[in-house]
C-alpha cells in the first residue's frame, strides 16, 4: 500500500528542496512506495488554518512527523528538527524519516 | 543583495548588546578586523552554526579578529528573538562575542542584509572584504567542503582580500516588522 506524503511551505525558508530529495532518496533506499504532494502556504490565514509551525511540515499519512508542541503558528518561520546526535537542525533526520516511513 | 557593496566602508551604529555594554565598530576593545554577523535565536540555520561562530571567534581571536552578532527580528511576531531571550542564550551558549540588538531594524536595512545568519567581513581599514555564507554545509560540520569564512579570514590576515569575496547566505530571512 502506497503512503501519503504531504509537505507543508513557505516561500521563504530553503528547507524543502533538500527535504525532498532526503525524502526520495529514502523511499528509494528502502523501495517504499509513496504519493509525495506540497503545498505552499501564502497567507497567515492559511499558516493559521493549517496550524502551520514552520516550513517544511511533513505529513505522513496525516500524521506529523516530528511533531512541536506550539502554538505560534507563523507562516514565514523555519522549523526545527532535532537531529540524531540531538542538535538542531532545519532538516529532518534521515534515520528518523527512514522509521517513520517503515512504520507508516 | 547587501546594501554595502565590496570594498565599501562599513556602516558604524550603537547597539545595545546582551553583555551590558554598547558596541559601535569603533569601539577600541574590537579587533582590527570586524566580522558583522546578523543570526538571531530561533531559527535552525543560525542554531545549526552557532558553535562554529564561537570556534571561529576562538580561532582568529589572536589574529585581531573580532565578532559581533546582531539580531534583527522582529521580537513581537518572534518572541524568541526578544532582548530577554538573546541574553538567555548568550548565557546557555557562552558565547564569545558580543551579541547586539538592532530593535528598529535600522542597522539591518542600511547593510541590506536579509538571512541569518549573513556575515559581513571588514578588513583592518574597515572596507567590506567578504560577505555571504559561513561555510557550505549548515548541517554537518564535518561535511563542510568549503569554510567560506575562515577562508576569507586566512586571506585577509595575509593580503587584506578574500579569494571567495560572496557567497550566497543561507538561512531564514530576517523577520522585519
Amino acid at each position: 500500500m502506497s503512503i501519503n506524503l504531504l509537505i507543508l511551505y513557505n516561500d521563504s525558508c530553503p528547507s524543502l528542496n533538500p527535504t525532498i530529495k532526503r525524502i526520495n532518496e529514502v523511499l528509494e533506499e528502502n523501495n517504499i512506495e509513496a504519493n509525495l504532494s506540497t503545498k505552499l502556504l501564502k497567507s497567515d490565514e492559511e499558516a493559521n488554518n493549517w496550524k502551520f509551525i514552520g516550513s517544511p511540515t511533513i505529513y505522513i499519512n496525516k500524521i506529523q512527523f516530528e511533531p512541536i508542541d506550539s502554538d505560534l503558528y507563523r507562516l514565514e518561520n523555519c522549523r526545527t528538527f532535532v537531529s540524531d546526535e540531538g542538535k538542531i537542525s532545519p532538516l529532518p533526520s534521515k534515520n528518523k524519516l527512514q522509521k517513520a516511513l517503515s512504520e507508516a | 543583495m547587501p546594501n554595502i557593496k565590496l570594498n565599501d566602508p562599513y556602516v558604524n551604529f550603537l547597539l545595545p548588546a546582551t553583555d551590558g555594554i554598547n558596541y559601535s565598530l569603533d569601539l577600541p576593545s574590537l579587533g582590527k578586523i570586524k566580522v558583522v554577523i546578523f543570526s538571531c535565536n530561533h531559527c535552525p540555520y543560525a542554531q545549526a552554526w552557532e558553535d562554529r561562530i564561537i570556534s571561529i571567534q576562538k580561532k582568529y581571536s589572536n589574529d585581531g579578529v573580532s565578532v559581533i552578532m546582531i539580531s534583527s527580528n522582529n521580537s513581537t511576531e518572534y518572541p524568541e528573538d526578544s532582548f530577554e531571550k538573546m541574553k538567555e542564550r548568550h548565557t546557555e551558549k557562552n558565547f564569545n562575542f558580543p551579541y547586539l540588538y538592532d530593535e528598529t531594524q535600522e542597522i539591518a536595512k542600511m547593510y541590506g542584509a536579509e538571512r541569518t545568519p549573513e556575515v559581513f567581513v571588514f578588513d583592518e581599514f574597515g572596507l567590506l572584504r567578504y560577505t555571504g555564507a559561513i561555510d557550505d554545509n549548515y548541517e554537518d560540520e564535518s561535511a563542510v567542503t568549503s569554510s567560506y569564512l575562515m577562508n576569507a579570514l586566512d586571506s585577509i590576515i595575509q593580503d587584506n582580500k578574500a579569494d571567495v569575496e560572496i557567497t550566497d547566505a543561507v538561512g531564514c530571512t530576517i523577520k522585519w516588522k
